[in-house]
């Protein structure tokens, strides 16, 4: 059962140098439980086609067409009934956690408006739900976290509790754009570490957007390579980073620097990384020069 | 008495400490830090957010004066040297910082941004200025026709081109790359660094490299100095302490990041859920952010 349903989403979006068109004729589809990642480089189109999704692009710049039908309404066609489903079946987790969140609320407040999108509660209630949800995100003392503005808690604690919003109202899909790019990488792990294990326990399906192949490696099912608004190569995750069928997946694989694995205490297989050949596609060119 | 001559060091840091002043105290970002770089060699810095090793770049290039501990350039040691002294090192060690947009001057064309070293040189003629700024811009893989541009007008990555190109202009015995490819795309990362290996096979130079990516440090460094909240962790060479490391932090430094190449299975908990046992991640203080 496909919790989310793509079929040939466009995007133009209108900016100073004409129009553009960022996603042109994506397709595809998410399963509960499931992690599907659009993987690609800047300008590839990979985050306006997750803002696109969710309708956050501004209206009178950016023209959407095709189908994307999430729990039987189309996101295109449909925008006032999938206004109602924004923060409740669907819920974004943003990349930066230090701006997504309001500098002069509490984060017992701004939690609490998330939880209230679902209906209206009494309040030893709202904080009992807060208290639970800032626990399943794991962060330590909720109840003292409450209090607390944002300034106060570290980047990985912002975006544990923007995990928590996110899944205050039991969506059915979140849209995780960048998620951790900002973070180091200790905390990072942390982090997708939670979202995998809040997905065995609810099977809520995610979207990913990242341009990270090792994350999109840790915890996908399904990968899409993105560039220039197309998915150039889409498949499970095995197989898109063991035997990449494009030049332009092997090329981005080829790029990442090698760690080899690991054990916990040796190094337990080391590869050689393939050259980069620099000669054979011009990846600059193809990222854009400005004009 | 040391069997071994004395090895050839362009730099030498010695119980290095740099304070910050913060209301009403000092902040010790860099707290006792010695390391050695050999002529013609790259070592690495790896470290995160906070860990003070941008602090350690700014010391060495002088942008920042050290509480105490000794720089010793090419013999000399810099660490406490008047401005009037240092001057004529300064062109010796030079700097290729993080982010492209913001380390060029956007009024001036690329020639205009790598002549102005070459002028301080003390080469007076423009037309000799001009042919070897057109060499440098040549040499970093930038065509002929990129030398009336202005940085508003050249990719990310070729802004580096750039900031490299300006750095070699000086004829420096030690380049400090301060996260030069950590805002780069990781195609265009590949082919910066590799730029910079040859620039090295060719002339020799030494580079310091900062960074906080473990993988970018194992392909494009001899040694590396790991370093933790202004203090080192771990020294030595790159393979022997990323294939078995021997401290917790480095551990999980290594646990934590992600050579898609080198994860096994369907979303593999186990690759990141690794870091849960190293004590350290819970540290109640990490749950507040310093900055």
């Amino acid at each position: 059962m496909n919790v989310l349903e793509v079929r040939d989403l466009s995007i133009e979006l209108m900016t100073t140098a004409g129009i553009i068109r960022a996603v042109d004729g994506v397709s595809f589809s998410i399963e509960a439980g499931q992690t599907v990642t659009i993987i690609g480089e800047s300008g590839s189109g990979k985050s306006t086609t997750a803002m696109g999704l969710l309708r956050l692009l501004p209206e009178d710049l950016a023209v959407i067409s095709g189908h994307a039908i999430l729990s039987g309404v189309d996101v295109v066609t449909q925008a006032k009934a999938f206004a109602k489903l924004r923060g409740r079946a669907v819920a974004l987790i943003p990349q930066d956690a230090m701006t997504a969140l309001s500098p002069v609320h509490t984060i017992g407040k701004q939690l609490g408006q998330a939880v209230l999108r679902k209906g209206p509660l009494p309040k030893p209630a709202l904080r009992e739900r807060s208290v639970e949800l800032l626990t399943q995100v794991r962060i330590p003392r909720p109840e003292d976290q409450l209090g607390k503005y944002p300034h106060q808690l570290s980047g990985g604690m912002l975006q544990r509790v923007l995990i928590a919003m996110a899944l205050a109202a039991d969506p059915v899909l979140l849209v995780a754009d960048e998620p951790t790019s900002a973070l180091d990488v200790t905390v990072q792990a942390g982090i997708l570490d939670l979202l995998m294990e809040l997905q065995e326990r609810t099977k809520v399906a995610i979207l990913m957007i990242t341009h990270d192949l090792g994350v999109a490696r840790l915890i996908s099912d399904t990968i899409h390579v993105m560039k220039d608004g197309r998915f150039v190569e889409s498949g499970e995750v095995e197989q898109i980073v063991a035997q990449p069928e494009t030049d332009y997946s092997r090329k981005l694989l080829a790029a990442v620097p090698r760690l080899g694995r690991w054990d916990g205490e040796n190094e337990v297989v080391a590869q050689p990384r393939e050259a980069v050949d620099l000669e054979a596609v011009d990846l600059e060119a193809v990222n854009g020069v400005n004009p | 008495m040391s069997q071994s001559p004395e090895p050839d060091l362009v730099l030498s840091v010695k119980n290095l400490v740099v304070d910050y002043a913060v209301h009403g105290g000092t902040f010790r970002a860099v707290d006792d830090v010695s390391f050695d770089i050999p002529r013609g060699a790259t070592v690495a810095i790896v470290g995160e957010s906070g860990c003070g090793k941008s602090t350690i770049a700014k010391a060495i290039v002088r942008l920042l004066k050290p509480a105490s501990g000794a720089i010793v350039l090419n013999g000399q040691d810099i660490a406490q040297m008047p401005a009037r002294t240092l001057r004529p090192l300064r062109s010796k060690v030079q700097m290729v910082f993080q982010d492209p947009y913001g380390s060029l001057d956007p009024h001036l064309t690329a020639e205009d941004i790598v002549g102005e070293p070459i002028g301080l040189r003390g080469v007076r003629s423009a037309k000799d200025r001009r042919a070897e700024a057109a060499r440098l811009l040549d040499q970093v893989g930038l065509p002929a026709s990129a030398r009336g541009r202005r940085p508003s007008e050249f990719s990310g990555g070729q802004r580096q081109r750039i900031g490299i190109a300006r750095a070699l202009a000086s004829r420096p015995d030690l380049l400090v790359c301060d996260e030069a490819t950590s805002a780069l795309d990781v195609s265009v990362q590949a082919q910066v660094l590799q730029l910079l290996a040859d620039i090295q096979q060719q002339s020799g130079l030494t580079y310091l490299m900062i960074s906080h990516n473990l993988g970018v440090v194992r392909e494009n460094s001899s040694t590396v100095v790991v370093m933790s909240r202004g203090q080192v962790v771990e020294q030595g060479p790159t393979e022997q302490v990323i294939n078995a490391p021997r401290m917790p932090y480095t551990r999980a430094l290594r646990a934590a990041a992600l050579d898609p190449l080198a994860i096994v299975g369907r979303k593999p908990r186990e690759v990141v859920s690794r870091l849960n046992k190293i004590e350290f991640l819970e540290d109640p203080t990490l749950l507040e952010d310093a900055s």
